[in-house]
């Protein structure tokens, strides 16, 4: 693939997918947080 | 010694400073058309008149001052220091025509903490401003967000521990105006493709949470300007408690987090180098102090009972933290609750939160956990030095696009970093303290000035002293410029009278 077939919509789904999916896994691992300090306190 | 500048340097400075402020009246006259059109007149005179200044003080400036020279590195950071402070000095211009803050003093305050991307508000009855009025304090945040990543991609590379801009390969070019376009215009499209994507979220969400598709569409608008610029103004005085919804505080959460990641990291995400996420020293480094400062704030919930189910410790405390850390400060919270009802634990973890901030070459404040990382990296490299045979030679390394080896200069100028991020928040408590203030509180306010956060203990209010209104604006433009901007415009007024020719 050249560059010139690397058009912004897929470098922006790259992208921006990575960061989605990095994002929900932070805010799953926070509610398993919460799990576990709710069931402590 | 100090070389004493001339007439050419300040005529440089100045003539960049200029070019800012006729953009920023473009920008208010803009929003000065949206009144119109809405019919909001008083904040249409009001925007109208303070783009008719910025723009003539603008384009006089542009004219009387231009230069052919080149803007080396220290003339850009003189010139980052002073855009700031004469920008939010027309940005202010409509915030007090509007009669929503109490002085000239508030205004400015307001305009600057927008334009840092600090989010601390002075306003009185936010929710009876203007709609027009409300969009320039959230215009105010994206300029300053997007103006705040270049200047850390392009001129903050030098001195102060960062590691380059786009590519480590790239040498660093003695001209500074070659890479600023490439960089902003990068910089622009993420910004909206997250911003584009955040509206949408927000919007459906807002809506399905009980606001009209209008007024639906025009929260959306503003929260997410805030959210991925990491400022931290909003639309209503409640902030994100207004909405009362999860949904809404997940998309933020998504818009959050990605504002507060290295522009430099997005570049290599959107190139499709996804490595670069797990083995970067910054994305490790910020997921360790987030987990240290998050579990401790929830700890710190539980033990003070302010919050023991789960549904409520996620929606409320892991929500602040990621605003915390993140360095936006947008709230799901009242002010107040934070001191009466949390403890000691939380409050504190909050505080470490905002202190540490997020990546270098966001938008973010703080000390930045890339300095963190290598503050850590050189501690044990020390340790291993002492554990090891005096004749072995130890060698620490780190990824940063790259493998590199970790060396004395960086490390330095992140602990120079260190130090002056702690002493000014030290000495923003202790100014606030001398007022009358709570020293806890006023070193929660301090924090959040320096490290460019819109979270308050109510010691920022508009019934504070001025002096301290004056202290938190000194307080954000030193953690805006990263302290060095800050020192070497200094420095040229200083080598006025002390330097040689």
């Amino acid at each position: 693939m050249t560059d010139r077939d690397d058009t912004f919509a897929r470098q922006a789904s790259r992208g921006v997918g990575v960061i989605v999916l990095l994002s929900l896994a932070v805010a799953l691992g926070g509610w398993l947080m919460a799990v576990v300090v709710s069931w402590i306190f | 010694m100090l070389l004493r500048p001339d007439w050419d340097d300040f005529r440089l400075i100045g003539f960049h400073a200029a070019r800012v402020v006729a953009g920023l009246g473009v920008l208010m006259l803009a929003t000065a058309g949206l009144a119109v059109l809405r019919g909001e007149w008083n904040d249409a005179t009001a925007l109208g008149v303070g783009a008719g200044l910025a723009v003539s003080a603008g384009l006089t400036g542009t004219v009387r001052l231009r230069s052919r020279e080149h803007l080396d590195w220290s003339h850009a950071m003189a010139t980052a220091a002073a855009a700031w402070l004469v920008a939010a000095l027309f940005g202010a211009v409509p915030l007090f025509l509007s009669g929503h803050f109490g002085g000239p003093l508030d205004a400015y305050f307001e305009a600057f903490s927008g334009l840092t991307g600090t989010g601390l508000t002075i306003v009185q009855d936010l929710d009876h401003l203007g709609a027009s009025m409300n969009v320039w304090r959230h215009l105010m945040h994206l300029v300053g967000g997007l103006a705040t990543v270049v200047v850390a991609l392009t001129v903050f590379t030098v001195g102060t521990g960062q590691s380059g801009t786009f590519t480590v390969g790239e040498a660093r070019d003695d001209r500074i105006m070659p890479n600023v376009p490439r960089i902003a215009r990068f910089v622009s499209k993420v910004i909206a493709t997250y911003g584009l994507l955040g509206i949408l979220a927000l919007t459906l969400t807002t809506w399905l949470g009980g606001l009209p598709p209008g007024r639906a569409l025009w929260h959306a608008t503003l929260l997410a300007i805030s959210a991925v610029s990491t400022g931290g103004f909003a639309p209503t005085s409640m902030s994100v408690g207004f909405y009362h919804s999860g949904w809404v505080e997940l998309s933020l959460i998504v818009l959050m987090i990605a504002g507060a990641l290295s522009y430099g990291l997005h570049y290599q995400l959107w190139r499709g180098r996804r490595r670069e996420l797990f083995l970067h020293l910054e994305t490790r480094t910020l997921l360790g102090t987030f987990l240290v400062v998050t579990g401790g704030a929830m700890l710190g919930f539980g033990r003070s009972d302010a919050f023991t189910d789960a549904a409520m410790l996620f929606r409320k405390g892991f929500f602040t933290m990621v605003s915390a850390h993140t360095t936006t400060g947008l709230s799901v919270v009242a002010d107040r609750l934070v001191v009466t009802d949390w403890g000691l634990l939380a409050p504190a973890a909050m505080v470490g939160a905002m202190a540490v901030g997020g990546m270098a070459g966001s938008s973010t404040g703080g000390i930045k956990v890339l300095r963190m990382g290598l503050v850590a990296k050189s501690i044990v490299k020390d340790i291993k030095t002492v554990l090891l045979p005096e004749s072995a030679l130890v060698v620490e390394t780190y990824h940063a696009q790259r493998r590199q080896i970790l060396r004395d200069g960086p490390v330095r100028a992140a602990v120079s970093l260190l130090l002056l991020g702690l002493l000014t928040n030290m000495s923003g408590g202790i100014v606030g303290m001398l007022l009358g203030f709570d020293f806890t509180e006023a070193l929660f306010d301090a924090t959040a000035a320096t490290s460019n956060t819109g979270f308050s203990l109510g010691v920022l209010s508009p019934d504070a002293p001025a002096v301290l209104k004056l202290v938190a604006i000194g307080l954000m433009w030193f953690g805006r410029l990263e302290f060095f901007a800050a020192f070497t415009l200094f420095g040229y007024v200083i080598a006025l009278g002390r330097g040689r020719t």
